[in-house]
């Protein structure tokens, strides 16, 4: 009997394991195209047949992204942004998200209907409001003015609210017998929970803030305040768009990306662990 | 009381940091005194000053939709203004495809760069600077050295908006390799669009995915008024009132039908499309024999090592030929706080020193096409002769609501383009501008 | 969340005691920043909407106009709905059952489970314009790697980007592709159920589909309720890829409403009239999503529910 459930097992397991093989041989290609074309003279990229490795690798495309777009100040810029966002972010959305899901309070549901009512407003509706207001605040080609609306995230309080709503109500009420504070529950008792939760959420701030072109795009102008999916947006020109400098810069940008990931994998890892013990 | 406390400190702190985040940037610039003399205090990004009367460093917003390699012909442009002119910087603001979008955004908001490229003058034109004065009153800037013609496509209502910068007519490019392997005569000034075809058809080889023409999956109606004028088409009304038996008039109706039979025909094939291959590239690889094109790719050909040639565009037999031209220009904005520095860049622009640089179009002065032998130079020739039929008025300047009525063309033409009749879609597309005319 | 019953008794007063105020406080930097950020131009963008506003002109009131032309005299508005409508109606169902099969797979336990899950993630992190040419490749009719590897098969593919019957299912599945975010809510979530009751369902003797449907499935319905709602809201401001991958092409075919409202506004600048589209957008949206909710309480299954009705019997 033994044996047949371990081979059993390890049947499945390899059926599992070649299934996510094959996804990831799928999502991998691309990035592969990628650094391949970063390295391409631009008439290349679109060469038939695909040229798959460049004869000659072209580094300076890369120098070109530091001398021309100064993608020093561009890449500090965009880390400095995407930690703001994340870290208030998370902290805004994981206070309020409690408050919904925890207490009843007046205007409690409509608060909440209005947070995800925010989810629905298109950017574009505010863009041009904004922009006035941001004038006269003076947060134009600011980058405070970047972070600031990314704060107060609908998603981020939805996501927090729905992770909170699955919390069990007597951990919260054998702490409040034991005296605790409302404040402190926060602190020590619920972020404590909602690791997991805040692992996954900082994660998709922090990309979703990497990756936020729009509205930077219509506040920051001067070369060296940009973040960088704007620089790389702003290379976009029609035909004469130079596609092999959009190449090296999203490798760039996504150098940082992965050293984030795979720094807080071990957190998200952990935390998750930590969640399914606890759950 | 203690616990209440502590909660309402910690929501307040909470508050606060987002607050500190608001004043901390807008508030620093409003409260001198708290920052007192010091002067490090200062944010390192906040704009540098301006306002100069006496010679003060001036900081100068130039906004251009280059990238790439002709961003940094504009950069070493602007490099080179400043080394002549130490009190004024240069801060190149390049928006690429998202010029429209931040330029809009920025005027709406009073906050215009001072210098931008132009082109859509009958869009803009309210918030930009007339120019006239300076141009007439400038004895450095010789306007008839420029290119007569040009000074049309920057008017509104009789008055100057914007300096030409540079320009280019439209040509047909051919590849001479592949014209000699299927053993075609090169095309010649008073070919026809009949010739182009009986060329085409012998140039396409659809084994070796070759094909006798190039034709744009996505056409700027713009720049098809060229081949429409040349038969007697024309997209809007002289007096730019009417569209009716114009956008969809036998001229116009047939030369875009024309496009659309040369792809059913399958000697021409489509090509470019958003961030696919262009035909610029298409025809580097030498897979279309022949390309219509600016001046643009021009460098690019002949960098690639193919044996191009270039010639005017065909004609429909027994009408003549007819041009469009393509410009570029330098505005002011009209809220500029430092006018005078901006003209002196805008001229800078036009000087036969910074012509020079700007390879990627043609010289907007006479004395410099002279000058580099561009009209003897059997591949720039095509572009001036070109020139010398571009006397018609394109529509964006005869109705300041062409905006609108081109959504819809652009569509009509999008479909020939793709299998279907240009009578039907340039008919409909006519139907559904009138509203804009009104 | 729902209606505390009454016969708690102390723990209600306790909590409803300490209550009053505390959350409203948890709540404050939320509002502070939405009034700045989003209420405030909202309502402004709500006054532009009754408003011929050329961003660069002269303005001018217009009252209800630019909601009568938008659905009497605008193709282009039914358009764009339309295939808005199409691309959520294939994309959302889609998006929920490939994401949460990814998810199950990631959760089982196997050798290197963590790397996949990175690599799952990965195409997330890549920005809009650097994706779509990726994807424009991949979809090109005459060189792409799609048509290549379908050819390997025997197959003839179209060109893919500009054939209008092909545009908007290449939009689908270049989007289904970087959906590592909500991979990532779903896993989560099933972290996050107790592995006690699949420990107990075995011994019930339960296989391991009826443990999906039986556990997993009920377990994770608040989840899923999220994804869905997410998920529909993004199909409808589906932006970035049209505007970036086919710039809304070819003849309109995946010309969605956000990019409709997006060239209102800054390509032909009728501020008015892409104000009132978006608060159009805005309100189908919040039906869509009123709908799910109110339907939420036939299959959303709160695991502090069961805990407190556990305890109420008690």
């Amino acid at each position: 009997m033994q044996p047949m459930y371990r081979t059993m097992r390890l049947m499945r397991r390899s059926i599992v394991f070649l299934l996510l093989a094959a996804a990831a041989v799928c999502m991998l290609f691309p990035f592969f195209w990628m650094i391949s074309s970063s390295l391409k003279l631009r008439s290349d990229i679109f060469a038939m047949p695909p040229v798959w490795f460049p004869k000659t690798p072209h580094a300076e495309n890369y120098v070109q992204l530091f001398t021309q777009y100064r993608f020093g100040s561009v890449l500090l810029n965009s880390v400095g942004t995407a930690f703001a966002v994340t870290a208030g972010g998370l902290l805004f959305s994981a206070m309020a998200g409690f408050a919904f899901a925890k207490y009843r309070f007046r205007f409690g549901g409509v608060l909440f209907a209005i947070v995800l009512a925010t989810l629905m407003i298109p950017m574009e509706t505010g863009m041009v409001p904004l922009f006035l207001i941001y004038k006269k605040l003076g947060l134009i080609d600011r980058l405070i003015g970047v972070v600031l609306p990314r704060l107060a995230s609908g998603f981020g309080i939805f996501f927090m609210r729905q992770y909170c709503s699955s919390i069990q109500n007597q951990l919260l009420d054998a702490a409040r017998i034991d005296g605790c504070t409302e404040y402190r529950l926060f602190v020590s008792v619920v972020l404590p929970v909602l690791r997991p939760a805040l692992a996954s959420l900082g994660i998709i701030f922090f990309i979703e803030e990497w990756n936020n072109f729009l509205w930077p795009t219509v506040i920051l102008r001067s070369p060296d305040n940009l973040t960088i999916a704007v620089a790389i947006r702003s290379l976009e020109a029609g035909v004469r768009t130079p596609y092999q400098l959009i190449m090296s810069g999203s490798v760039i940008s996504i150098v940082p990306m992965l050293l984030f990931i795979l720094f807080f994998q071990k957190q998200l890892t952990a935390g998750l662990i930590d969640g399914a013990v606890k759950g | 009381m203690k616990r209440s406390v502590s909660i309402t400190s910690a929501s307040v702190l909470a508050l606060s940091l987002l607050l500190a985040g608001c004043s901390g940037q807008g508030g620093q610039a409003a409260k001198p005194a708290d920052n007192g003399s010091n002067a490090a205090n200062k944010p390192a990004d906040s704009p540098a000053p301006k306002a100069s009367p006496d010679g003060k460093p001036v900081t100068l917003r130039f906004a251009t939709w280059d990238t790439g390699d002709a961003l940094k012909i504009e950069q070493d442009i602007a490099k080179k203004f400043e080394e002549s002119h130490p009190n004024t910087k240069i801060q190149v603001e390049a928006y690429g495809d998202g010029f429209d979008q931040k330029l809009a955004a920025a005027i709406g908001a009073n906050d215009a760069p001072d210098v931008m490229y132009m082109w859509d003058f009958p869009t803009y034109h309210s918030n930009l600077e007339t120019l006239d004065d300076y141009i007439n009153s400038d004895p450095d800037l010789k306007k008839d050295d420029f290119y007569p013609g040009l000074f049309n496509y920057v008017k509104i209502d009789g008055k100057s908006y914007g300096l030409p910068a540079g320009f280019t007519t439209r040509v047909m490019y051919y590849n001479k390799k592949l014209f000699d392997a299927a053993g075609v005569a090169y095309p010649k000034e008073g070919w026809s669009w009949d010739d182009l075809r009986d060329m085409a058809k012998k140039l396409t080889d659809p084994s070796k995915k070759q094909y006798g023409i190039g034709i744009r999956a996505e056409n700027d109606p713009y720049d098809l008024q060229g081949m429409i004028w040349s038969n007697g088409g024309s997209f809007i009304s002289p007096d730019g009132k009417s569209i009716e038996g114009f956008m969809n008039g036998k001229g116009t109706v047939d030369a875009i039908q024309l496009l659309g039979s040369l792809i059913k025909e399958k000697v021409a094939v489509v090509v470019g499309g958003k961030n696919q291959q262009s035909g610029d590239d298409v025809f580097k690889a030498g897979k279309i024999a022949m390309w219509e094109s600016g001046i643009w790719p021009l460098d690019d050909f002949k960098k690639s090592g193919i044996d191009v040639g270039t010639v005017v565009m065909p004609i429909f037999s027994g009408k003549p030929l007819k041009g469009v031209v393509s410009e570029s220009a330098m505005s002011i904005s009209k809220n500029s706080k430092n006018k005078k520095e901006a003209w002196e860049f805008v001229k800078f622009y036009a000087s036969d020193a910074a012509i020079k640089m700007r390879t990627a179009d043609l010289p907007v002065r006479k004395s410099v096409a002279d000058q580099m032998k561009l009209n003897q130079d059997p591949l720039y020739q095509p572009f001036y002769k070109m020139l010398d039929t571009c006397d018609n008025t394109p529509a964006f300047l005869l109705n300041p609501k062409w905006n609108e009525v081109n959504r819809n063309l652009n569509s009509a033409i999008d479909a020939v383009i793709s299998g279907q009749n240009a009578a039907d879609t340039l008919s409909m597309a006519v139907k559904d501008s009138q509203k804009f005319l009104k | 969340m729902n209606a505390l019953p009454a016969s708690r008794g102390r723990l209600h007063r306790v909590r409803y005691r300490r209550g009053r105020l505390t959350p409203y406080l948890f709540i404050v930097p939320w509002i502070a920043g939405f009034c700045c950020f989003t209420l405030g131009p909202l309502v402004f963008s709500l006054v532009i909407s009754f408003y011929d506003w050329p961003i660069v002109g002269s303005k001018k009131f217009v009252g209800l106009q630019n909601y009568i032309s938008m659905f009497t005299d605008d193709p282009l508005f039914w358009h764009a709905l339309g295939v808005t409508v199409k691309f959520a109606l294939l994309l959302v169902p889609l998006n929920l059952v490939v994401s949460l099969m990814l998810a199950v797979l990631l959760n089982q336990k196997v050798r290197g489970n963590g790397l996949f899950r990175t690599i799952f993630y990965l195409p997330s992190v890549i920005s809009g314009v650097a994706l779509s040419m990726i994807w424009a490749w991949v979809y090109s009719g005459e060189y792409g790697l799609l048509n290549y590897v379908l050819s390997l098969v025997g197959i003839t593919g179209p060109d893919w980007l500009r054939n209008p019957n092909w545009a908007l299912a290449a939009m689908v599945m270049a989007s289904l592709w970087a959906q590592g975010s909500m991979v990532l809510i779903y896993l989560a979530g099933l972290k996050n159920i107790p592995a006690d009751l699949y420990e107990s369902a075995s011994m019930d003797g339960a296989g391991s589909v009826r443990r999906f449907f039986s556990i997993t499935l009920p377990m994770l319905s608040p989840t899923i309720l999220f994804n869905t709602i997410t998920s529909i809201i993004a199909a409808f401001q589906q932006l970035t890829l049209a505007l970036t991958l086919t710039g809304g092409g070819p003849l309109k075919a995946t010309y969605f409403y956000a990019m409709y409202v997006y060239e209102n506004a800054f390509k032909y600048f009728h501020m008015g009239y892409s104000a009132a589209n978006a608060w159009v957008m805005f309100l189908i949206v919040l039906f869509l999503t009123f709908l799910v909710f109110k339907s939420s309480s036939l299959w959303v299954f709160y695991e502090s529910e069961v805990k407190q009705g556990a305890d109420n019997k008690r």
